[in-house]
């Protein structure tokens, strides 16, 4: 019996650890903790709710825009605004090249790297490698020449010792089963993706005045006038750049994302089996194509799916989301016990943990800075996986398309997507899914601007003095990695309670006041680990759901460990 | 890119040439700050900057945490100065200056930022873009932990770093212009 502990799991960013029993060679239980506090919550109260965006934006430097979105639709919701369609363009427009970009990044950065042994790339024929490469994709970089340059690239990080970017992957581990030159296509396309995706983000420069972090953001709309006939806003040669980044992003995903995805799944179908975990899904569903509330016309339908059952999608009523701190670093005024809904929600610390440096979480106990969101009481999975099972159930035609006919092509049933690599897969066709959307936002942009709609705000509840003494507001929003909702209560004008309660807390949260695992927990058990001191099966699972703990938790730890810190007792 | 604070690429006009100050650093984590503070020094008094015989093409950035978005501001650079903590078992406060090819085999640079110097100069390797030099000027630190102050012992080894930067800028400026 061994007890495995990953400190930090994510690869670059976050702050997420897992313990893990092993037995016999699986994962019979698991903790998941988030090892910062965040609290930016603490941060907002009493400010004036319209700067809150600009507080909350800076949860992450990965994810940006998506807390400055759901913050401003808050205030929106709670003041009953609806913004113009242009500023629902531009949104939806960073949010979707937010999309593309994150999860390119995601699978090559920071995720391939539990399939692709780096040095396996080494021992790759270069010339296999291209014939490879051309038989899966039409992608111009595809030589022999080409791929004996990057070989040598690798060979020569290799000698010089350092393969420090790659940190926790474990090099020569019997479970990597991708033949070498699959590893140095891989490789090569990692390369390739860290050029592409710093230009593919351009598009929120145009739109949001910087990367990271756009400024454009305003509660009632957008502040990025749009207006064919000036030099310096949004006007026909801003939308001709932004068309230009978008058939830049097609290419990149269609011609090597998307085949790479399937390239690696094809050796590794018993992935389509691990790592399933509760099998509830919720979508607050999102990027609205109507008004703000017109569920019905959001690009990412609204649902909860339960129990794997595709045939009927739950309605989602945000009133029955609730916090549990039973085993989190948290103290609630009802005690351990009770739990919380988000408009009422308590920031209040209290760290009940081992004190560092220490060997094991108590894990019998408070183990946690994220807290346990429910949904009436249930655990929910979110993120590209629920998205798109959520689509589905819900008969969007073209989503049912894209995971059909995938499956067909891997021959795999529905249940399939229940895994680990169907995290992976789900991710991979909402890429594809947004693409046309990124097209028809911008001709749509295009259009208003020519037929002289240049509106980009509702300012008429800008002064405080229109508001009411009292008002209240969810701003629910998609973030690549799932559900992400604010909170926000506004008295005498200025905010009384905030909450955010983000994908990686409804993902990584500790067990609740019931006992109930969360989605990561719930998802390792089962999950085999052939070497235990090389915990690479752990890693799969979990970076299939994208962890990015600086949003569940934050500010910074001390002598940050930034190695993967593998144990094993 | 847009968004790292710091100067602009070419506020005096270079030459073309391409040189970059990277500070790496935490601003609430006690000596962690140290990078981000030599960056905030060179850009608020140029004066510094000034004694370098092509101040114009040198970038001043601060790194901050944005990890993978510097890349594009050091691909290919003719030269290239990181700043940052180095642990090398010394004494609080002792300056190091390092060969990056050797900072690429030693791995001691200790950090919390989300993608320290190492990972950084990995990764340009792999994309054939490594800077034409590159050296790593730090500091032992005292303390890294919540604090908003540099320790006595790294805020007086500051005039000597800013120094050692310099003259690695200036050495290389030099021999550019001498048609190297």
């Amino acid at each position: 019996m061994a007890k495995v502990i990953v400190d930090p799991v994510t690869r670059i960013e976050g702050h997420l650890r897992i313990e893990a029993q092993v037995d016999g060679g699986v994962v019979t239980d698991a903790w998941s903790s988030g090892t910062m506090f965040r609290g930016m919550e603490l941060i907002v109260q009493g400010r004036d709710p319209r700067e809150a965006w600009i507080w909350a934006q800076r949860i992450c430097g990965v994810c940006t825009t998506v807390h400055a979105i759901a913050s401003v639709q808050a205030v929106e919701d709670a003041l009953g605004i609806d913004p113009p369609p242009n500023a629902r363009l531009m949104r939806n427009l960073i949010s979707g090249a937010q999309y593309i970009q994150d999860h390119v990044v995601h699978f090559y950065h920071l995720h391939a790297l539990d399939w692709v042994d780096v040095t396996g790339a080494l021992t790759a024929d270069p010339g296999k490698t291209a014939d490879l490469a051309q038989a899966i994709s039409p992608w111009a970089l595809s030589s022999k020449a080409y791929f004996t340059e990057v070989q040598a690239r690798v060979k020569a990080l290799v000698d010089s010792g350092q393969l420090s970017i790659f940190t926790n992957g474990y090099w020569g581990n019997p479970s990597y089963k991708l033949p070498p030159e699959a590893d140095l296509m891989a490789v090569a396309h990692y390369t390739e993706a860290l050029s592409w995706q710093r230009d593919v983000i351009r598009m929120h420069a145009v739109l949001g005045g910087k990367n990271p972090h756009p400024q454009t953001f305003l509660v009632g709309g957008m502040a990025a006038p749009v207006d064919p006939n000036s030099p310096n806003v949004i006007n026909p040669e801003r939308i001709d750049l932004m068309a230009s980044l978008v058939k830049k992003m097609r290419t990149f995903v269609e011609q090597v994302y998307v085949p790479d995805v399937k390239a690696v799944a094809s050796f590794y179908p018993e992935w389509f089996t691990y790592g399933a975990g509760h099998r509830n899904y919720l979508a607050y569903g999102g990027l609205p194509n109507g008004a703000l509330n017109d569920i019905a016309n959001y690009t990412f339908p609204r649902g909860i799916i339960l129990n794997g059952d595709l045939s009927t999608v739950h309605p989602v009523d945000q009133a029955k989301i609730t916090e549990a701190i039973a085993r989190s670093y948290y103290t609630y005024p009802g005690g351990d016990q009770s739990t919380l809904h988000p408009y009422d929600g308590v920031t209040a610390p209290k760290y009940a943990g081992p004190t560092p440096p220490y060997e094991e979480l108590d894990t019998a106990n408070k183990y946690s800075w994220l807290k346990s969101p429910r949904y009436e009481g249930q655990v929910m999975e979110v993120g590209p996986l629920a998205r798109m099972l959520v689509a589905y159930g819900s008969g969007v035609k073209k989503v049912q398309d894209l995971v059909n006919t995938t499956l067909q092509e891997l021959n795999a049933e529905p249940a399939a997507l229940f895994s680990t690599l169907g995290r992976v897969a789900a991710r991979a066709l909402e890429t594809v899914y947004l693409l046309d959307w990124m097209d028809t936002w911008l001709a749509e942009l295009g259009k208003n601007m020519n037929s002289g709609d240049l509106r980009t705000a509702d300012t008429s509840k800008w002064d405080p003095s229109t508001w009411p003494a009292e008002a209240q507001g969810w701003g629910p929003h998609e973030a690549p990695r799932g559900a992400l909702g604010h909170w926000v209560k506004i008295k005498d004008q200025k905010i009384a309670n905030y909450q955010a309660v983000v994908p990686s807390t409804w993902n990584a949260g500790p067990r609740d006041e019931k006992g109930q695992t969360g989605p990561y927990e719930a998802s390792l058990i089962g999950t085999p680990v052939a070497v235990p001191d090389q915990p690479v099966e752990i890693l799969r699972t979990i970076h299939s759901f994208d962890p990015c703990l600086a949003c569940a938790v934050h500010v910074v730890d001390a002598t940050g460990a930034e190695k993967v810190r593998v144990e094993v007792r | 890119m847009t968004g790292v604070a710091g100067g602009s690429p070419d506020p005096f006009g270079g030459t073309g040439r391409r040189y970059v100050i990277l500070g790496l650093g935490n601003r609430i984590q006690g000596d962690e700050a140290l990078g981000a503070l030599v960056v905030e020094r060179l850009s608020t008094d140029e004066a510094e900057i000034r004694t370098l015989p092509d101040p114009g093409s040198v970038d001043l950035v601060d790194g901050g945490t944005v990890g993978l978005a510097l890349l594009p501001r050091l691909e290919s650079v003719d030269g290239l100065v990181v700043v940052d903590l180095i642990d090398g078992g010394c004494p609080p406060g002792t300056l190091q200056d390092l060969d990056g090819s050797s900072l690429l085999r030693r791995d001691i640079v200790l950090g919390v930022h989300d993608l320290g110097a190492t990972e950084i100069l990995a990764t340009l390797q792999l994309m054939g873009a490594m800077p034409r030099r590159t050296r790593i000027v730090g500091i032992q630190p005292k303390l890294v932990g919540l604090a908003t102050e540099l320790t006595p012992e790294v805020a007086a080894t500051m005039p000597e770093l800013v120094e050692a930067v310099l003259t690695h800028l200036r050495a290389w400026q030099t021999e550019d212009r001498s048609g190297g």
